[in-house]
């Protein structure tokens, strides 16, 4: 009998653990310190892995790199471009050569001024595959990238550098290119700490995992490893920061949320379900935003188990997607049947809604002689309580149609591998920026854009599509150039290349002693204004 | 002779019975445990609930003529998955502290009977595993092998055995000495006979109680690893499972029948465990009899 109580008492504490971590002793700012503006507690669902933005797809990632390094321009909270390193950016005409200008007040945490020299290294570091970059297909329609990546050329000839001032030469008209290097992040790397270093050794060197040189607001200090990572104000940042220090820690947001009411943090992503608990308690702000991102189940599409259409549209319809709006994210978000979605999207007013229809599913798969003993993984990185549940149900909800789901969990680390390999089979994961125009999809269908240079994550292809893509954006006719992506969303509809479940709106909470927090629809880019941010007491 | 001496054991375990129904904690415990087991194991026959059904639209219902015990954050029945969830506890548990009992008594009675450089070798072994703590080891080795029935089972058993161990191997070391041993080893008896004639019949009975106090170890376990997300598979029903519901402050506030549920049947079924495990140790060892 004597023994068990230890063993109690040791489940007990593991498990308490798990629910807040403890303080940090070795931090060295603490809120209220001299003077100073305190630090701010922000909470990251998942561990971020490196501060390299080129190898980079995961959103933990993506945010601390905005507390790093800035890029040209942010997104703002209503999808525009704002100014950050960039001081003016504009296309030509025909959108086939852009010039985009730096202010001339900007400079590195070292001191060092950034200039035009830092923008055209780092476009060579994103579009030279040898860096293992994830984003070549980007920057693949600058001119001479091609010569440049072949080894011809020591730089991309259509890239011109004037002092502050960069000249883009685009292979095809894009007007869209400003948005393309904005959303995902593309940050400005420094060309003076990172030039000396081999190419190839870049993704994995020290620099990237504890950044020296920064030019975001606030910079690197220090790792706690499983905890968290702190920064330090920028002190040759161009405007003045309220706070001396921000602290990104990574916790699941049941304990983000049980920690924004006893003030531990200031900022966390919350689920729907919090959103309405919290909405009412003192000292928390919840703020919710109608949402551009979307969140689906991507399947490597060329392992064949999901490589059949009838077998995905079986799946859109064996899932209550509505049920998952209304109940898990208590409606805060809406079901989606087309990446690119939203009035302006050109959606066509026929498209087919998939609505809950486990029969159609089963008769679905039939016709595509699904085996029901195939095992049939749903991946999911931990941490975010809604993104949990909609596993949940949708494993239940594929096993009553005949699809032998089961829920597997990973970390960013064994995720990332498993995409390389192409060895996924439903993976659940939001991203992007979708409500606005129909052209945001061609990231992620091109036959050209495969994963892992492109975005094109689940290696779908459709010539058709390609061509109607490609001619719309040749188009300058509003007209035609609405029928074309007309037709283009009817076959991203009918062949969902991405199981499409529907696109949340952006929840977070703040605690209410952290003020200039704005909430930005897309989740990745949630730190967008860290320069404003500032904290009482 | 030995045969005339289990004999004698048999007219002792009527006392023994005597002193347990004397106990009236276990005995009370005991009828519970049999209830209880009843009903996870043979409740699923008895019944349509089915724990894997999920139903968006009854999203986190409270209890209701439909769903007595409520429904879950995937709109699953509780009760349901209260009992297939004990089932899998249950049957971890008891698998794990079988196969950490039949690994101790072996390597117990096989250090205590050859002694030498055998038991030194084991009992350093037992040291090691006895200094590290189990859940961090088994947290290591779920994250390392992912988290399955058999990962659970496998590794509980592999560290919980050294106290069956201990106990199989002080009883051995003293038996050796006695002359009744030494007599059937000079008529030739080897180990597996002296196993199952002279060891067994005299640690059956702190062997059992090691069985209880290591099932309700391993019971613990589970829930501590599942609530932790580290154990079995989310939709897999596990009482631990349930009972992570609770991380979510709303839950834990608002929503009492996602964790009441399983966190009784957890601290009951553990309670009942090592009351039992009490009777036995009071009914089987003369000594501390009151």
């Amino acid at each position: 009998m004597k023994r068990i109580f230890p063993v109690v008492t040791l489940c007990l504490v593991a498990a308490f653990a798990g629910c807040s971590v403890g303080d940090d002793q070795q931090s060295g700012p603490k809120d209220g310190d001299s003077g100073a503006g305190g630090t701010a507690h922000v909470a990251l669902y998942t561990q971020p892995t490196t501060f390299s933005p080129v190898v980079t797809i995961s959103g933990a990632d993506q945010l601390v790199q905005q507390l790093q390094w800035d890029p040209l321009f942010a997104v703002d909270t209503g999808g525009e471009l704002v100014p950050r390193l960039a001081g003016s950016w504009k296309p030509n005409a025909d959108a086939t050569q852009w010039t985009i200008t730096l202010r001339d007040d900007v400079t590195w945490s070292d001191g060092e001024p950034i200039t035009g020299e830092d923008v055209a290294f780092t476009f060579e570091v994103y579009a030279d595959p040898s860096t293992g970059s994830l984003s070549t297909a980007r920057f693949a329609n600058i001119a001479g990238v091609a010569e440049y990546t072949a080894g011809k050329a020591d730089s991309i000839s259509g890239v011109t550098v004037d002092g502050q001032s960069v000249t883009v030469d685009l292979v095809n008209p894009q007007a869209s290119f400003a948005l393309g290097i904005a959303e995902p992040i593309v940050p400005i790397l420094p060309e003076h700490a990172l030039d000396a270093l081999p190419r190839k050794d870049l993704a994995t060197s020290k620099f990237f995992r504890e950044p020296s040189v920064g030019s975001g607001p606030y910079v690197f200090d220090h790792w706690v490893n499983d905890d968290k990572v702190a920064f330090t104000a920028n002190q040759h940042y161009r405007d003045e920061l309220a706070l001396e220090g921000v602290d990104a820690t990574f916790l699941d947001s049941d304990v983000a949320e049980a920690q924004i009411q006893t003030g531990e943090i200031d900022y966390a992503q919350i689920s729907a379900a919090a959103a309405e608990d919290l909405s009412g308690a003192s000292g928390v702000e919840v703020l919710s935003a109608t949402g551009g991102s979307i969140m689906g189940l991507h399947s490597a599409l060329e392992s064949g188990l999901l490589g059949d259409v009838r077998v995905r549209q079986a799946i859109m319809h064996a899932i209550d997607r509505q049920a998952l709006v209304d109940t898990v994210l208590a409606g805060h978000g809406q079901v989606i049947n087309t990446i690119a979605f939203g009035p302006n999207a050109d959606v066509p007013s026929d498209v087919d809604t998939y609505a809950y229809d486990p029969d159609r599913a089963r008769e679905l798969l039939e016709e595509a002689g699904w085996d029901p003993s195939k095992k049939v993984r749903l991946e999911i990185i931990p941490g975010l309580r809604d993104r949990e549940q909609v596993v949940d149900i949708v494993a239940g909800q594929l096993r009553e149609v005949g699809i032998d789901a089961e829920v597997k969990r990973f970390d960013q680390a064994g995720l990332t591998t498993a995409i390389g390999d192409r060895d996924f089979d439903l993976t659940i994961s939001g991203y992007g920026f979708f409500n606005g125009d129909p052209s945001s999809m061609a990231g992620r269908v091109r036959c050209d854009l495969f994963a892992p240079n492109g975005s094109n994550l689940v290696h779908y292809c459709n010539e058709d599509l390609d061509q109607l893509l490609e001619d719309a954006e040749a188009t300058t006719d509003d007209q035609k150039r609405a029928a074309i992506y007309e037709q283009a969303q009817a076959i991203v509809n009918r062949d969902v290349p991405v199981i499409l479940l529907f696109a949340p709106d952006a929840l977070a909470a703040t605690s209410s002693a952290f003020h200039g927090f704005e909430l930005n629809p897309l989740p990745n880019q949630a730190f967008w204004n860290a320069a404003e941010w500032s904290k009482e007491g | 002779m030995s045969r005339g001496l289990a004999g004698l054991r048999a007219g002792l375990a009527r006392p023994a019975v005597l002193r347990f129904t004397a106990h009236r904690l276990a005995v009370v415990a005991a009828v519970l445990l049999t209830i209880v087991l009843a009903i996870v194991f043979f409740g699923p026959l008895l019944t349509s609930l089915d724990p894997h059904h999920v139903d968006p639209s009854q999203y986190r219902q409270p209890p209701s003529s439909d769903h007595p015990l409520g429904t879950d954050s995937a709109g699953r029945d509780v009760l349901a998955r209260l009992i297939y969830g004990g089932r899998t506890s249950l049957t971890i548990g008891i698998s794990a502290s079988l196969a950490a009992a039949v690994l101790g008594f072996g390597l117990g009675a096989l250090a205590g009977m050859t002694g030498g450089v055998v038991d030194s070798v084991l009992s350093r072994i037992v040291d090691v595993i006895q200094s590290f703590p189990a859940l961090i080891i088994i947290i290591l080795l779920a994250a390392l092998m992912g988290g399955s029935m058999t990962t659970l089972v496998v590794s509980m058993a592999a560290l919980e055995w050294p106290i069956a161990y201990r106990v199989v191997r002080t009883t051995c070391l003293s038996l050796r000495e006695q002359d009744t041993i030494r007599a059937a080893r000079g008529f030739g008896a080897r180990l597996p006979y002296l196993l199952r004639w002279h060891v067994l019949p005299e640690v059956v009975g702190p062997l059992v109680v090691v069985i209880t106090v290591v099932a309700a170890v391993c019971v613990l376990l589970e829930a501590a690893l599942s609530f932790l997300g580290l154990g079995l598979p989310a939709d897999v029903p596990s009482w631990g499972n349930m009972l992570s519901d609770a991380r979510s402050l709303t839950v834990l506030k608002n929503m009492p029948w996602l964790w009441i549920p399983p966190g009784a049947a957890i601290a009951g079924t553990v309670l009942m465990i090592n009351f039992v495990g009490d009777g036995i140790r009071e009914a089987t060892d003369p000594r501390q009899s009151r």
